[in-house]
C-alpha cells in the first residue's frame, strides 16, 4: 500500500515535471528540481557565445584572472560551473553568495583584491569557439536566472 | 471499471518479471561509475580540494556536520576515494547491493556538495535515481516486482519526450542553426570543429536538426513497443555515440543502459504468449 502510494506520487512528480519543462511553467515544489534536470537537457542553443571572467587589481593595476588552471575539465564544463547555474535555481541571493566565496578564494590564491565578475560576450564563428573571441563586449555578472 | 483500473495499476507496476536486465543494469551502472571514479581521480586535488577554486554548495554548514560537509586535504578525499572502491565492487559484483547503493549514494552527495552543484548532468542525476532504486530493491531475486523498471521506462521516455517537445518549441530549433551551433559551441570537440569549418550546406543542418527531433520522439516511443525497440534501442545507443564524438558529453551513456529496463517486459511478455 505504501508503496502503491510512493509510486503514484512519482508518477504525478513526474507528470509535474515533464509539462513544466515542455510549457515551461515554474515548479510548486522544489524536490521536483530533480526531476525537472532530468529533463531535456541541452536545449538551448546559445546566439553568441558566453562565459564568466574574472578581474582583480594588484599592484601593477586591473588584470584578468586565468581560471582554467583551476578547472582540470573541458571548455564547455568550465564555462558552465562558472555560471552557476543550479545556486541561479535556487535564487539569486544563493548565486550571489556562491560568486563572493569564490571571488574570496581567487583572491587569496591570486593576491589580488576586488575581485569581480563579468560577462564576455562574442559572435559565433564556423572557424572555431574563440575565432572571433575579443570583437564582443564585457557587461557586469547579474545573478539572476 | 474500478476493478479494472486497479487491476492494470497492479499488473504495470507489480508484475513478476525475471531480474536479468536489473542485474545487467546494476552491472553497467557499476562499470559507468567506476569510470567516473577514474576519471575523477587526477582531478581530485583541484575538483575537491581547498587546492582548486572549490565553492561547496552549503558554504557554512552547522558546527556538529560541517566535517561531513567541508572539503579536506587531498590525501583524506584521495582515501575516502581510494575506500569508495568497496562498495562500488560489492556493487558491481551484487554483494551487499543495497548498502553498497546506500554509501555510494552519499558519496555522490558529497560530490555534489563539493563540486557536482556547479555541473549538474542529466547523467548525474539517472546515477542517483538508479542507485535510490537498488538501495531499496536490492539485486533482487530471480523473479523480482517489476516497478523499479517501470521507474526507469517512464523517466528515460519522459527525458526523450520532453526533449522532443521542448526542442520544438524553440526557435533555434525550427532550423540547422542548433546544430550548427553546437558544433561551433565550447563543448565541441576537433572532430565537431573540423565539421563546421567544412563547406556543408546549411540545409543539410536543417535535415540534422530535424532528424535529431524525430530521432528523440522516436526512441521516447518505440522503446515502448514491440516491433519498435530494437530499432529504436539502436538508434538511441548510436545517437549517444554521436554526441559522446561531437560533445564529448560521456555521461548520457547511463540513459542507453536504462534501455534494459525496456527488454525484461519483452521477454515476460513472451512468456506469456508461449
Amino acid at each position: 500500500m505504501l508503496l502503491s502510494l510512493g509510486l503514484a506520487l512519482y508518477s504525478v512528480a513526474l507528470l509535474l515535471a515533464f509539462t513544466s519543462t515542455t510549457l515551461r511553467f515554474p515548479l510548486p515544489f522544489r524536490p521536483l528540481f530533480f526531476l525537472q534536470g532530468m529533463m531535456s537537457p541541452f536545449s538551448s542553443v546559445p546566439i553568441t557565445n558566453m562565459e564568466v571572467v574574472a578581474f582583480g587589481s594588484d599592484a601593477t593595476g586591473e588584470r584578468r584572472i586565468d581560471l582554467a588552471k583551476y578547472f582540470p575539465v573541458s571548455r564547455g564544463q568550465m564555462a558552465y560551473r562558472l555560471w552557476f547555474q543550479t545556486s541561479r535555481n535556487a535564487g539569486p541571493e544563493v548565486a550571489e553568495q556562491h560568486y563572493a566565496d569564490l571571488a574570496n578564494q581567487i583572491e587569496r590564491k591570486e593576491n589580488v583584491r576586488d575581485v569581480h565578475f563579468m560577462i564576455e560576450t562574442w559572435p559565433r564563428s564556423q572557424l572555431g569557439y574563440d575565432a572571433l573571441r575579443g570583437s564582443g563586449s564585457l557587461t557586469p555578472l547579474q545573478y539572476e536566472k | 471499471m474500478k476493478n479494472n483500473v486497479m487491476h492494470m495499476w497492479r499488473t504495470f507496476w507489480f508484475e513478476h518479471v525475471s531480474n536479468t536486465s536489473w542485474s545487467f543494469i546494476r552491472m553497467g551502472l557499476g562499470v559507468i561509475l567506476f569510470g567516473e571514479w577514474l576519471v575523477l581521480l587526477p582531478r581530485i586535488p583541484l575538483l575537491l580540494t581547498e587546492n582548486g577554486l572549490l565553492t561547496p554548495w552549503v558554504i557554512d554548514p552547522p558546527s556538529m556536520i560541517s566535517w561531513l560537509l567541508e572539503p579536506h586535504s587531498a590525501r583524506v578525499m584521495y582515501a575516502v576515494h581510494g575506500v569508495v572502491l568497496v562498495p562500488l565492487i560489492g556493487f558491481i559484483t551484487g554483494r551487499y547491493t543495497r548498502i553498497s547503493a546506500a554509501v555510494l549514494l552519499l558519496y555522490l552527495f558529497y560530490l555534489w556538495q563539493l563540486s557536482y552543484h556547479a555541473f549538474p548532468t542529466t547523467g548525474h542525476r539517472f546515477d542517483v535515481l538508479l542507485l535510490v532504486l537498488f538501495a531499496l530493491q536490492g539485486s533482487g531475486k530471480k523473479m523480482m516486482e517489476v516497478w523499479p523498471l517501470r521507474i526507469l521506462q517512464l523517466q528515460v521516455s519522459a527525458t526523450y519526450m520532453s526533449s522532443a517537445l521542448k526542442k520544438s518549441l524553440l526557435p533555434d530549433w525550427q532550423s540547422g542553426n542548433a546544430i550548427l551551433g553546437g558544433l561551433e559551441g565550447r563543448y565541441a570537440t576537433p572532430l565537431a570543429q573540423w565539421i563546421a569549418t567544412q563547406p556543408i550546406p546549411m540545409h543539410v543542418y536543417d535535415v540534422l536538426t530535424w532528424s535529431v527531433l524525430f530521432l528523440e520522439f522516436f526512441i521516447a516511443v518505440g522503446l515502448w513497443i514491440p516491433e519498435l525497440r530494437k530499432i529504436a534501442m539502436i538508434t538511441g545507443v548510436v545517437f549517444h555515440l554521436m554526441i559522446a564524438l561531437l560533445f564529448g558529453l560521456l555521461w548520457f551513456f547511463v540513459i542507453p543502459l536504462c534501455y534494459l529496463s525496456f527488454v525484461s517486459c519483452r521477454a515476460e511478455a513472451r512468456q506469456t504468449h508461449m
